[in-house]
């Protein structure tokens, strides 16, 4: 009972050749090697299913018989398949591998212009939206991409249910990349597998295939975009947050940047010309800037006016402003009280860089009510110029020239999906694909 | 626990059930094909050999489903047109009766589903249309006209006739599995889920040549 089963091996009724089979009693189909006639092999005689008549023969990639392991098991080739869909009058035609473990089943690959899938039949069925343009399995959102009858058109090896050459089954297909969801439907039927789209040279280097695979041509259904990733985005994203933090520092951090700071005295009961002209300084920055004038005072119970040019010393360009102070404190009824400010800052909204100089003419004429004392008084004050110094446009040609690879990129990434999408049943002749162009591979 | 045992009407040789529920089970010596009327086993014919098969499964093995041991006692085998399967009669530790089913490597264990249910005809059951037991919709996925070829071992029913019967399989969203067996009137619905062949931890398996299990 426990005897090992036996591999073993036929005569093709047709052409007497020797038939080696490797699917055991799963095989329910075999191909002559020799005359490609198609047999079953369970009956005592094995019996002719189909003769054919093959113009030109296809040599499998991955000869039958061959093993290679995929998730940690080894499955061999038993069965090879060239199937076609007819789309205005072209054939397109791929090649699937019927791969055999004797205890964990059977698993396909496909390759269609270098492109390779290897496939798992899947035993849930999706949930479909109503007009059958999403599924979903196992969490995952598929667009349905492509419809068509697959026609049989050359078969080699075994296959444990029955094969023609001239087959028809209706496919669907569904593309989450890397993935695929494809349906095959006859009238008795409806079974689901699930592929995953894998380097040719993975499965050539697992079956030790010396040769190298085929190049790719094109661009597959489920072939992951390689500009999908988005992480260019992401880069930019973050080094636009680190300038948008730097300007707003260097926002706050205006009026800081002090560039003149120098003590006076004014004695209005003097006959001296009051006006006179500052040392010069520089605004630096690269284009014009707010420039803040405060002019601190030690006025009490007094008041003084200021007449102030900045006047750039090359262009001879000035910004005139006045500004009056005065100060009232006492103290009334055991309260103190105050009035007006012994210091005022002034705003010189636009002033271009340069080399300034300031001209000042304070002024405290004597009034009627002034008495000798308080007209004589010395005043004390402080001129303080602060300069904003803008941030520099480097940041923002930075900012500019950074935005150049990620746009590429989605350029990049748009022409890959418009060249999938241009192989669907929603190509752009139809125009009712452009929404699928941005498909979900990078959600 | 005392087991069910007599002797084949044909050849003498003792038969002992392991299933106390079995109806029907096989000569090991003769092949004959035996009926239990309590205790008095009648032969009701002749297991015509059985084809040769690939499952990895065999009377005996052994293997865990959701904790729960179990024995592979007897097998019925399907022919329809696209091939053969097996359904694996299975007695669990606790006394109760399953079904692994294995097509094409396939792996579904199921239960026979007794409880009422309103159970749909078979025209209603279109590729593509649902079912719903105990709020699981179920979906058709296959309909198969089969007939049985074959019977090993303890089985719960009685022998029955070479004609063909339909066979509607579901599947879920889930990975769970059912089938509807047109073979009685009304059909016999089994529910269960399909699994993986090294979750069973399955002892006991047949071997292959070229292959390790």
């Amino acid at each position: 009972m426990s005897a090992v089963v036996k591999a073993r091996a036929i005569f093709c009724p047709n052409c007497g050749a020797t038939v080696q089979l490797r699917g055991f009693a799963h095989t329910l189909n075999a191909t002559c090697t020799r005359c490609l006639s198609v047999l079953d092999p369970n009956t005592p005689s094995v019996t002719l299913l189909q003769k054919v008549q093959i113009e030109q023969r296809i040599e499998p990639k991955i000869p039958m018989g061959s093993r290679g392991t995929f998730e940690g098991v080894e499955f061999e080739s038993i069965g090879f398949q060239q199937r076609g869909i007819e789309v205005d009058g072209i054939t397109y035609s791929w090649e699937e591998y019927l791969l055999f473990h004797p205890y964990k089943g059977f698993r396909y690959l496909s390759e269609y212009n270098g492109h390779w899938n290897i496939i798992n039949p899947k035993q849930s069925v999706p949930l479909m939206d109503p007009v059958g343009r999403t599924a979903m399995i196992e969490g995952l959102k598929f667009k349905h991409f492509q419809s068509a009858a697959a026609r049989t058109m050359y078969v080699v090896g075994e296959f444990p249910w029955q094969v023609r050459f001239g087959d028809v089954v209706h496919v669907n297909d569904y593309i989450a990349p890397p993935k695929i969801l494809s349906s095959e439907t006859t009238t008795d039927e409806v079974n689901w597998s699930l592929g995953e789209y894998i380097d040719g040279k993975e499965i050539f280097k697992a079956f030790k295939l010396t040769t190298p695979p085929p190049a790719t041509q094109g661009v597959y259904a489920n072939q992951p975009n390689p500009r999908a990733q988005g992480s260019l985005w992401t880069v930019y994203g973050l080094f636009f947050l680190l300038a948008t933090f730097v300007s707003m520092y260097s926002c706050i951090a205006k009026g800081e940047r002090q560039v003149f700071h120098k003590s006076y005295q004014f004695m209005p009961a003097s006959n001296a010309e009051p006006s006179f002209v500052t040392e010069k300084f520089d605004l630096k920055g690269w284009r014009s800037a707010a420039t803040d004038v405060e002019i601190r005072t030690d006025l009490t119970n007094n008041w003084i006016a200021f007449a102030i040019a900045l006047i750039n010393e090359d262009t001879g360009e000035a910004f005139d402003f006045g500004k009056d102070l005065s100060y009232y404190a006492g103290v009334d009824e055991g309260e103190g009280w105050s009035e007006g400010s012994m210091k005022a800052t002034v705003t010189v909204p636009s002033v271009p860089p340069g080399r300034y100089y300031l001209r000042i003419e304070p002024d405290r004429d004597k009034q009627d009510g002034d008495s000798p004392e308080q007209f004589s008084r010395v005043i004390n004050y402080e001129i303080i110029v602060r300069h904003d110094i803008p941030a520099t446009p480097i940041l923002f040609i930075v900012l500019f020239l950074l935005l150049i690879p990620p746009i590429w990129a989605s350029i990049r990434k748009w022409m890959f999906e418009q060249k999938r999408w241009s192989e669907s049943d929603y190509a752009a002749a139809s125009s009712g694909g452009d929404s699928d162009s941005d498909s979900g591979s990078d959600d | 626990m005392s087991r069910p045992v007599g002797n084949c009407p044909q050849c003498g040789a003792k038969i002992e059930f392991r299933w106390s529920g079995a109806v029907q089970t096989t000569c090991e010596f003769c092949q004959s094909i035996l009926i239990r009327t309590d205790f008095d086993l009648q032969k009701v014919g002749k297991v015509a050999d059985l084809p040769s098969d690939a499952s990895p499964i065999q009377i005996n093995t052994e293997g865990i489903w959701q904790n729960k041991a179990f024995t592979v006692v007897g097998r019925i085998v399907y022919d329809y047109a696209q091939g053969s399967w097996n359904e694996w009669h299975l007695l669990f530790q606790d006394g109760t009766s399953g079904w692994l089913s294995d097509a094409q490597l396939e792996w579904a264990i199921s239960f026979h589903f007794t409880k009422p249910a309103n159970l749909p005809t078979d025209l209603q059951l279109q590729i593509g249309s649902t079912f719903t037991v105990e709020t699981v919709d179920y979906q058709v996925t296959n309909r198969t006209y089969a007939n049985y070829r074959g019977v090993e071992g303890e089985l719960p029913f009685a022998y029955w006739g070479k004609e063909k019967v339909l066979f509607v399989d579901f599947r879920t969203q889930d990975n769970r599995f059912a089938t509807l067996d047109f073979s009685e009137e009304p059909a016999v619905l089994f529910l269960g889920q399909f699994v993986d062949f090294y979750d069973l931890h399955l002892k006991n398996l047949r071997q292959f040549e070229g292959w390790l299990s």
